[in-house]
């Protein structure tokens, strides 16, 4: 089958699919060539599930060593004194080195075992099942070293791989290259330089056109060169030209999905829009090889309304993580909950991720679980760092209640620390606060203040100070203790400070289960974003450009029925309005609305002709005159005169200018147009019995 | 003007006896205008601290005098309106303050005020000024009110236009506002305020006011362009000498100090006059002492960035290994309280037993006994692990300390052998100059036809040999002596930084070192003395022997 053929069928044997792949490589400027030769039976068969699936996000995280610093401080710290045993140690790392060796051992042989059931199994004509792959060879498109290209699943392979055996031989539209060197020794240690005779038998003689050496030919004459260098000709393609269709392309595989089974892990790919949901890509990761215990579902989503981009399904945590691009409303990045949470609740086991940055509240974090509720912000002005929220233990009647709140500050460098709090502590329970102070430069414990709330309701709304419902610690031994004033203050703030955050802490929870219920909306309604100037799948604009065709459409029919009649006022003089599509005139009639038409129109035009003519003179005799004045006048005028005289004359001058050109345009159009109106008469239907007699007659 | 006294003196309290501020009128004012309720309460218990007060409203006291004041040392606002002052005295202490208000008083002069160099807000309003002056220093004011005085020339306002951050000016109630012109004038002359009357001026307003004047206002303008640009000139030349004082090598770039030298020594200057040959010479020593003094600065220049490099590294490590010691430490605070939670419980239910008589204290005393050595022993092991991070960080650090005093003082030695050098270059270009000088006057002595011209003194000195050759000597050993003066100037300064840098190290060190460690054992008494406070908590209620028996242990 020719690879045009192949693309419109979307399928092929391996050779036919090299084929399209080569003739795409070449066509791009890839130096490609199709492989002959052997290769392992999976590699044949396109078997997958023996091999490990490369598309699985790599989730181990990356260690980022610091490089020591260049020079060698020129300042150190005097190292401890080590008191410990030297022979201890030694002992102690003796034993480790030698359980661990054990325990390498061990492992080692597990592995080996697992391999080795993993094996394929024995193949009988192993070394003879012919195969078709692709070779890329350097030299252009900025590649340096030949490799192999799978064309059954496009991906590139090193010479050495272990799919493939022997090579017999190479060939693209130019050249075919038998292989004559061993291939026992392994396809990476062969001499990939086509040109060398005594590794590649050629076909056709001489080299393709780019590779030629043109030595000693005297290129000049072309018939010499010709007959001097001598080579042969691959003939010409008679393939049509291979052509994918932007929709054919946008399907990507056959039905818009593809399913490959690797070993453990099932790969899914869709094209874009297929899926309802927006999936492009699924993997999913199973504990054994026949596919029933799932482990690990990732998903990939593009052009999601609700920025959705991928989804982790942990089975085994039962936890789902989805990610999600910028531009959210609610800005989030990153939700992590388990499969079990309550839909649309913020009392489960969630994290939430968000771009503070465009956030106003610059909400980085919240970690929700049945009995907290933690929220971590960045950069706030207020240098609120994190609010963390304990709850009591809610029944089926009432609900959870705030137990604790901490509040998190950073360090304010602009006043001192006994000044800047660094957590305020709520027990909402027991009726009491605590503030922990900032560590001051060189201190190791910090200040701190506890206080018991006074009753309000027994004291009728106002806070009262009872030195004995207050203490703390002041860690600098020096310094004053507090006036009863200052912790007065503080006190008196806090539990304004208080009631504001337990509001804050209620909003927030509302906010979040609004996020929450938004989120499961988008999950169960799935919805998908078209490009604005995506023509094919942009329903609304598509609808759109329809409806103004047809308006426009209407209109040019519209004007075309109300084209001007030109005889219509004489026909409606003589016969009254309203004759326009009546019967044809008796030749009588005829003449004479012809001859009343005619005269009408040349009369028209010459008096035009006149009129412009007319002005034209006028206008022309008067900038004669402001001439004449001003060449007499010239030096006793003023400048300002001189200046209003120049912009008359400018605006006078362009007067009759355009005069001229619109006379001038006249008299050329004035033909033509009476020429036409004559020929529109000649056609007119009301004057056809006119126009047949003037025929007739010959009348002109 | 009848009509306002008597509403003044309608407000006034008659019944005050016109007299000075004592410190009875200041602390019932400071109480007076003090918080209100449970805070005014606590405020009032805990009685008044004059130099803490950080505002004070004397209103309506029929003041005559301005007095008292000075102990008011965190002063940032005061009011004095309503009162019947009559002079700006005794305000020379309070330089921190903010806002002054004395309005509605009887002053006829602005004066006094040098000292208030942070004042922001000055209102004068109702006062009987006639002039505005004595206010050079004001350089932050912000807002300022004369209106309701006795100004009757509207171009006296012009004194404001020296106020950079001057932006609301009131001026209504001076005889001149009934000149149409004076608010044309004030707006187009005071261009920074914005608010005049506390009313925003607009452009056009402005610039009618500027048609107006034009000739004044250009006049005011050069002048006050000039002020600006020999500020600018001022505190730029005041910056580089800082900058240069930082490397020690202050005067020294540039031909200037030589020229101080000669300015300084008036024989020198009078030989100069005899001009011809020696104005080439002088010249030449000239640029000879500029290219030697260059490549000093340059060198004292890259020998303080040295130095501050130095500084940076030696700092850094300091700091880094303090930051470290301080999060150890707060570490084995956290694991200490987290022991020390349930032994407070056990205690807490020991009492809670005994107090429902669940438990006699006979009973229980075994137990207590018990679990407070459980917490000495605890609290001993705090002790003992902070104390040791401290001792470690302290000997940790210490020979990077003389190291680091050593390398300074290398330093700074090399700083002081090219700084010798240079200076001994210029002794010896001195000592050139000098030997040129008297050369080229011997040349001339007693040339009566030559020296025709030169001043009189010079000619009477030319005229006699000894008193030439005086002359000369006492020139250069004057110049001699400025030389060794400021290369002194260099070696003290250099010599006691580098003493003030290194001693200061081992201070600060010191000082940390007690510091943490009083810290240390304050914070582990504290800690001792709430453990006994339960304790006295549980046997308060029983008698005082058990009391002295359990108290033994602590």
């Amino acid at each position: 089958m020719s690879p045009y053929t192949v693309i419109i069928r979307r399928s092929g044997n391996p050779f036919e699919l090299a084929h399209v792949l080569v003739s795409w490589l070449i066509g791009a400027g890839y130096d490609a060539y199709v492989v002959v030769g052997c290769a392992t039976r999976d590699t044949c068969m396109a078997i997958k599930y023996r091999s490990i699936c490369a598309d699985i996000p790599d989730e181990s995280e990356k260690k980022e060593e610091i490089p020591p610093p260049d020079e060698e401080p020129r300042y150190r710290l005097v190292p401890l004194p080590d008191l410990t045993s030297k022979y201890c140690r030694d002992m102690d790392k003796k034993a480790d080195d030698k359980k661990q060796a054990e325990l390498n051992k061990t492992e080692k042989e597990r592995l080996r075992k697992i391999a080795d059931l993993e094996k394929a199994p024995a193949d009988a004509i192993n070394g003879w099942r012919t195969h078709a792959w692709v070779l890329v060879l350097p030299g252009y498109m900025g590649i340096d070293e030949p490799f192999f290209i799978e064309p059954s699943e496009g991906e590139g392979h090193l010479l050495d791989s272990e799919k493939y055996q022997f090579i017999d031989s190479v060939y693209n539209h130019e050249n075919y290259y038998a292989n004559v060197q061993s291939t026992d020794i392994g396809l990476d240690s062969l001499n990939y330089d086509l040109s060398d005779l005594s590794a590649w038998e050629h076909l056709l003689a001489g080299e393709p056109h780019h590779r030629r050496q043109m030595v000693g030919i005297d290129i000049a004459d072309k018939k010499t060169a010709v007959q001097t260098e001598k080579h042969l000709d691959m003939p010409v393609s008679w393939v049509e030209k291979l052509e994918i269709s932007t929709d054919e392309y946008g399907q990507r595989y056959p039905g818009s999905h593809k399913v490959i089974h690797y070993k453990k892990v099932l790969l899914d790919k869709f094209s874009p829009y297929s899926e309802r949901d927006g999936v492009v890509k699924r993997i999913r990761t199973f504990e054994d090889y026949a596919l029933t215990v799932p482990l690990i579902t990732y998903e990939w989503y593009k052009h999601r309304v609700d920025k959705m981009e991928t989804v982790r399904i942990d089975h085994t945590k039962r936890e789902i993580r989805e990610t999600f691009g910028i531009g959210r409303r609610d800005h989030l990045l990153k939700h992590v909950y388990s499969m079990d949470a309550l839909v649309g609740s913020v009392e489960a086991v969630r994290t939430m991720e968000f771009n503070y940055y465009a956030r106003l509240d610059h909400l980085t974090r919240l970690v929700c679980t049945t009995l907290t509720f933690d929220e971590y912000y960045s950069n706030r002005s207020d240098r609120l760092e994190s609010r963390l929220v304990i709850y009591t233990e809610g029944t089926k009647e009432t609900k959870r209640q705030i137990k604790d709140v901490t509040e998190t500050y950073s360090r304010n460098h602009e006043i001192p620390s006994k000044q800047d709090v660094w957590k305020k502590i709520f027990h909402l329970q027991d009726n009491t606060i605590e503030l922990l102070y900032q560590y001051a430069y060189n201190y190791v414990t910090n200040n701190t203040r506890s206080y018991i709330k006074p009753n309000l309701a027994e004291t009728g709304g106002k806070i009262l100070f009872y030195p004995d419902k207050t203490s703390g610690y002041i860690a600098d031994p020096n310094a004053k203790q507090p006036r009863d004033l200052e912790v007065y203050y503080a006190l008196c703030e806090n539990m304004e400070w208080e009631h504001a955050t337990t509001k804050q802490i209620r909003d927030r929870e509302t906010d979040v289960n609004g996020y929450l219920r938004q989120r499961h909306k988008e999950l169960t309604e799935p919805m998908l974003a078209v490009a604005l100037f995506d023509t094919e799948k942009n329903e609304a604009a598509k609808k759109g450009w329809k409806e103004q065709e047809a308006k426009k459409a209407e209109v040019t029919e519209r004007e075309k029925e109300a084209e001007i009649d030109p005889l219509a006022p004489y026909l409606a003089r003589m016969f009254g309005s309203g004759h326009g599509s009546g019967n044809p005139l008796t030749v009588k009639e005829a003449t004479l609305i012809r001859e009343q038409c005619i005269n009408d129109f040349k009369s028209k035009q010459l008096a035009r002709q006149m009129l412009v003519q007319e002005r034209f003179e006028k206008l022309n005799n008067e900038y004669k005159n402001k001439r004449l004045w001003y060449l007499a006048n010239q030096f006793i005028l003023t400048p300002e005169k001189e200046s209003n005289y120049f912009t008359m004359s400018a605006e006078l001058a362009f007067q009759v200018h355009t005069l001229e050109v619109r006379l001038t345009r006249h008299q050329d159009l004035s033909g033509p147009r009476y020429k036409i109106l004559l020929e529109y008469l000649d056609k007119h239907p009301l004057l056809k019995e006119y126009n047949r007699s003037k025929n007739y007659y010959g009348i002109k | 003007m009848t009509e306002k006294r008597s509403l003044n003196s309608l407000v006034i309290y008659p019944d005050i006896e016109p007299g000075v501020i004592d410190n009875a009128m200041i602390i019932r004012c400071i109480l007076e205008y003090g918080p209100t309720e449970e805070a005014g309460r606590l405020f009032a218990e805990e009685g008044v601290h004059l130099d803490e007060a950080q505002v004070v409203r004397l209103e309506f006291q029929n003041i005559l005098r301005i007095d008292h004041l000075w102990m008011l040392k965190s002063l940032r606002k005061l009011t004095l309106a309503h009162n019947l002052i009559e002079k700006i005295e005794n305000l020379d202490q309070l330089t921190g303050l903010n806002e002054l208000d004395l309005s509605f008083n009887k002053i006829e002069k602005i004066e006094n005020l040098d000292k208030l160099v942070n004042l922001e807000i000055l209102t004068l309003f109702h006062n009987r000024i006639r002039k505005l002056e004595n206010m050079e220093l004001l350089e932050k004011l912000l807002v300022f009110s004369i209106g309701d005085n006795i100004i009757e020339d509207y171009k006296e306002m012009a004194y404001l236009r020296r106020f950079r951050f001057l932006r609301s000016v009131s001026f209504k109630g001076n005889p001149c506002c009934d000149d149409p012109m004076a608010y044309q004038f004030i707006k187009s002359a005071l261009t920074r305020v914005t608010y005049l009357d506390y009313k925003i001026v607009t452009e056009a307003e402005r610039e009618d006011g500027r048609a107006l004047f034009r000739g004044v206002l250009r006049k005011l303008d050069e002048a006050d362009e000039k002020s600006e640009n020999e500020r600018l000139a001022k505190e730029d030349y005041e910056a580089r000498v800082k900058f240069y004082a930082l490397s020690f090598v202050e005067y020294l770039s540039g031909p200037e100090l030589l020229e101080a030298m000669f300015e300084k020594d008036p024989d020198g200057s009078l030989l100069l006059k005899m001009g011809g040959e020696l104005n080439g010479f002088f010249e030449q020593y000239k640029e000879q002492y500029v290219e030697t003094m260059a490549g000093l600065v340059e060198f004292a220049l890259e020998a303080y960035n040295a130095r501050q490099y130095e500084i940076k590294l030696f700092k850094d490590l300091v700091n880094d290994a303090l930051e470290e010691s301080v999060k150890k430490s707060k570490e084995i605070i956290i694991e200490y309280e987290n022991k020390k939670r349930p032994l407070v419980n056990e205690m807490q239910e020991f009492i809670n037993r005994f107090t429902t008589k669940q438990a006699t204290i006979e009973e229980l005393e075994p137990l207590i006994v018990d679990l407070g050595e459980t917490f000495n022993e605890v609290l001993y092991h705090l002790w003992k692990s902070l104390m040791t991070i401290e001792m470690q960080l302290y000997e940790q650090c210490e020979e990077s300390r003389v190291q680091f005093s050593v390398n300074i003082t290398e330093m700074v030695t090399k700083l002081l052998e090219v700084s010798r050098n240079a200076f001994g270059a210029w002794r010896e270009q001195e000592g050139v100059w000098s030997m040129r000088q008297f050369e080229a006057l011997s040349k001339l002595l007693g040339n009566k036809l030559i020296l025709g011209d030169v001043p009189p003194e010079l000619f009477e000195v030319m005229m006699d040999r000894d008193l030439m050759m005086n002359l000369v000597a006492q020139s250069s050993d004057n110049h001699m002596r400025f030389i060794d003066g400021r290369e002194d100037l260099l070696m003290t300064r250099a010599n006691n930084w580098r003493d003030e840098l290194v001693q200061g190290t081992n201070d600060n060190e010191v000082k940390r070192n007690r510091d943490r460690i009083l810290e240390i054992n304050y914070y582990i008494d504290n800690q001792r003395e709430e453990w006994t406070d339960m304790q006295m908590g549980l046997t308060e209620i029983v008698d005082p022997e058990t009391v002295a028996l359990l108290g033994d242990d602590f």
